[in-house]
């Protein structure tokens, strides 16, 4: 598409910035620049009585920064790996020993202000690492000073509201960003990032490919080249940046930017259609969500329900565990918002250990699993503390009158567990119709199919369960025996590995002997080479992220089902993965030519 | 109760950066014993990740972990296998 569009030509008075691509797009619009000022700090000595006022003083400005950040970090999902990683550090410094007990030392040696004390911590923090040759190690004192900065903040009472009561959309120009500055930012106020710092790597870069939005890092002077106001063209695929830009300049680039859109534009009109093959079979398109204020994209991307809700954020997001009445409210707003469409809550999914070292209020002390993939996980966890999943079951049946709830239950191995949590649950309705509490008396209560021994005996517990969802992440690990974390074997890590399919057409059919659907909710469900396999294999629903889902449904609606079946007839027959990827090389450029007509690369890669 | 100690080479190539000093950081909170990490020069209690980082570990470079507690072998253990990753944690 590049090729078509015919960039200005350069004129001499012309003011072009070349810099980085951080994230591609183009964007034309007007700039707001945010500078940030050093501190100035003053010393001021304190009497004897009021140390004690300003060591606490300086202990809640902290307390508030974490609680801000642990905030902030709820607002990312977890695709987002790296921007999480870079606030978890923002988390670790801010309660760094080195900060924290040497500003009260100070504090309390000097009888100082805690302003003082603290620049002056930074300072020999500053010292420390200007002796440091490693680049990439050196340049993270921007992190502390960052994390610093936002103490001084709180000291000072300021509240740095970064574009908060911006109404127009704006391209953002500053040194450097933050995933926490970038979170604040409205982002539906943000056309795009300019930078002086930074590289493809760079907190602004990572962000702001993960938001979409285009990004051009390292433009030397960009701050001080452009004022609020200027209007400028933000060209993320070839790094420029033009300043006071023709309006002869701005329309070729409208066009050309046009162009990239055609694909997007032609996926967005795929969102209001129903999800169902050109001869009329339905497959539910379903979202996998974490937190509530995905439920925008949610909306935004056509999901037809939720197909897994992981409820693991509430019981994390603060020091304390949560109460039964706030997770009510987080799921009864979840029901109302998607009813009628179904909404899939998965009961907490976490390994004992890493439980017990993050929810604080836990009484259970886990000595360090072995091997924690096969130990006090998931389900397993949940049962062994029973008060905990009684109350989430509790708050899960009485949001259930607000929509369509699904309960989904992770990680079942054995009909025992299934059992168990059906029996606790009818001793709470009782309660419940005891107290005169209203619920669904038939919400529908199903299990995921992660176990291979789940999938042996899927037939005896589709008897029981009123629907599976197979979480093919899992699945691969437990049957193939790959961690794909090891680096070691990750690369025997194969979603299309026949022994896997095979176990989910088992899982289809045992579920459809018995009448129940069947959905899928790991990352195949959302990958346009591999969905077409599930397809096959019969599932009735996938879930995925959200963004994910009109991509899948146009591939849906340029499927016929008969070629579908075929392409699980074959997959099953294959002897290994290689074998499965080399068939969908030839299967799908056939059926979608559109699709894989000349990237047939996608397959094999 | 055991010191027990650890030699072993930074294998990431980009040295303990932020990532690899968060995790470590991680690693010895959940655990009981105290840790000490030692570099060529200087030593840093391993609970901060900004001594961590200052020690500027960089690829190749061999350091000494020191875990003083009850769970000293099975921290030293998480340590060695983070610290044999040529990959980012």
């Amino acid at each position: 598409m590049s090729t078509n569009l015919h960039r200005p030509s350069s004129d001499p008075d012309q003011q072009i910035l070349y810099g980085l691509v951080g994230s591609p797009g183009i964007v034309i619009g007007q700039v707001v620049v945010i500078s940030r000022h050093p501190e100035q700090t003053q010393r001021h000595t304190l009497p004897n009585d009021q140390v004690a006022a300003e060591l606490l003083r300086f202990q809640e400005a902290v307390a508030r920064v974490e609680n801000e950040l642990i905030a902030l970090r709820s607002q990312f999902s977890t695709d987002l790996a790296e921007a999480l990683s870079i606030l978890d550090s923002h988390l670790l410094m801010v309660r760094d020993t080195v900060i924290l007990d040497g500003t009260l030392t100070l504090i309390k040696q000097k009888r100082i202000n805690a302003e003082w004390a603290l620049s002056r911590i930074l300072a020999e923090i500053r010292d420390k690492f200007e002796h440091i040759r490693d680049p990439y190690i050196k340049d993270r004192f921007s992190d502390i000073q960052y994390v610093v900065s936002r103490i001084f903040n709180q000291l000072s009472g300021r509240q740095e509201d970064l574009l908060g009561a911006l109404d127009e959309p704006v391209i953002v120009v500053s040194d450097d960003f933050s995933p926490e500055d970038t979170i604040r930012m409205p982002a539906k106020n943000i056309l795009g990032f300019l930078t002086e710092k930074g590289g493809i790597t760079s907190h602004t870069s990572i962000v702001a490919r993960s938001l979409d939005l285009p990004a051009v890092v390292g433009l030397e002077k960009v701050t001080s080249r452009c004022v609020t106001g200027d209007t400028v063209i933000l060209d993320g695929f070839s790094g420029r940046v033009y300043l006071s830009p023709t309006l002869d300049q701005q329309t070729q680039y409208l066009e050309y930017k046009r162009q990239h859109r055609v694909f997007s534009d032609e996926l967005a009109g795929y969102i209001h259609r129903t999800s169902e093959t050109v001869d009329g079979l339905q497959v539910r398109l379903s979202a996998n969500i974490e937190v509530l204020e995905e439920l925008k994209t949610v909306q935004k991307y056509g999901a037809e329900g939720i197909g897994l809700f992981r409820s693991e954020f509430d019981f994390f997001q603060y020091k304390d565990p949560p109460d039964e009445q706030q997770l009510y409210k987080h799921y009864s707003e979840v029901l109302v918002r998607l009813a009628p469409a179904p909404v899939t809550i998965r009961t907490l999914d976490v390994g004992g250990d890493k439980f017990a070292s993050r929810l604080t209020g836990s009484d259970l002390h886990f000595e360090c699993e072995r091997n924690p993939a096969l130990g006090l996980r998931s389900i397993r966890f949940s049962l062994k503390k029973p008060d905990l999943l009684k109350m989430q079951l509790r708050a899960m049946l009485r949001a259930s009158v607000h929509g369509r709830l699904r309960i989904l239950l992770p990680m079942i191995s054995s009909f025992d567990e299934l059992r168990k949590v059906r029996k606790m649950l009818s001793n709470i309705m009782e309660d419940l119709d005891a107290a005169g509490i209203a619920f669904e008396q038939n919400v529908e209560v199903g299990i995921m199919i992660e176990v291979p021994s789940a999938v042996v005996m899927a037939d005896t517990l589709a008897a029981e369960a009123d629907f599976f969802s197979i979480g093919t992440n899992d699945l691969i690990q437990y049957s193939l025996a790959i961690d794909r974390a090891n680096e070691y074997v990750a690369h025997m890590y194969e979603p299309l590995h026949p022994a896997v399919l095979r176990l989910i057409k088992q899982t289809v059919d045992a579920g459809h002997n018995q009448g129940i659907e069947v959905a899928i909710c790991g990352e195949m469900a959302g990958d346009v080479v591999t969905a077409p396999v599930l397809l096959g294999l019969g599932v009735d629903e996938l879930s995925m992220r959200p963004s994910a889902i009109p991509h899948v449904k146009r591939l849906l609606r340029h499927s016929c089902s008969r070629q579908l079946q075929e392409i699980g007839r074959q997959v099953l027959k294959c002897a290994d993965g290689v074998d499965v990827r080399n068939l969908l090389t030839r299967y799908l450029p056939t059926y979608y030519p559109e699709e894989f007509g000349n990237q047939c690369r996608n397959v094999t890669s | 109760m055991s010191v027990e100690s650890l030699e072993c080479r930074v294998n990431n190539p980009k040295g303990i950066h932020c990532r690899v000093a968060t995790r470590i950081a991680e690693i010895v909170s959940s655990h009981d014993s105290q840790v000490q990490i030692a570099g060529s020069e200087k030593s840093a209690d391993c609970t901060s990740i900004l001594d961590i980082l200052s020690l500027a570990l960089t690829r190749n470079s061999r350091v000494v972990f020191t875990a003083d507690g009850r769970d000293a072998a099975v921290v030293l253990d998480a340590l060695q296998s983070l610290l044999a990753k040529t990959e980012d944690p």
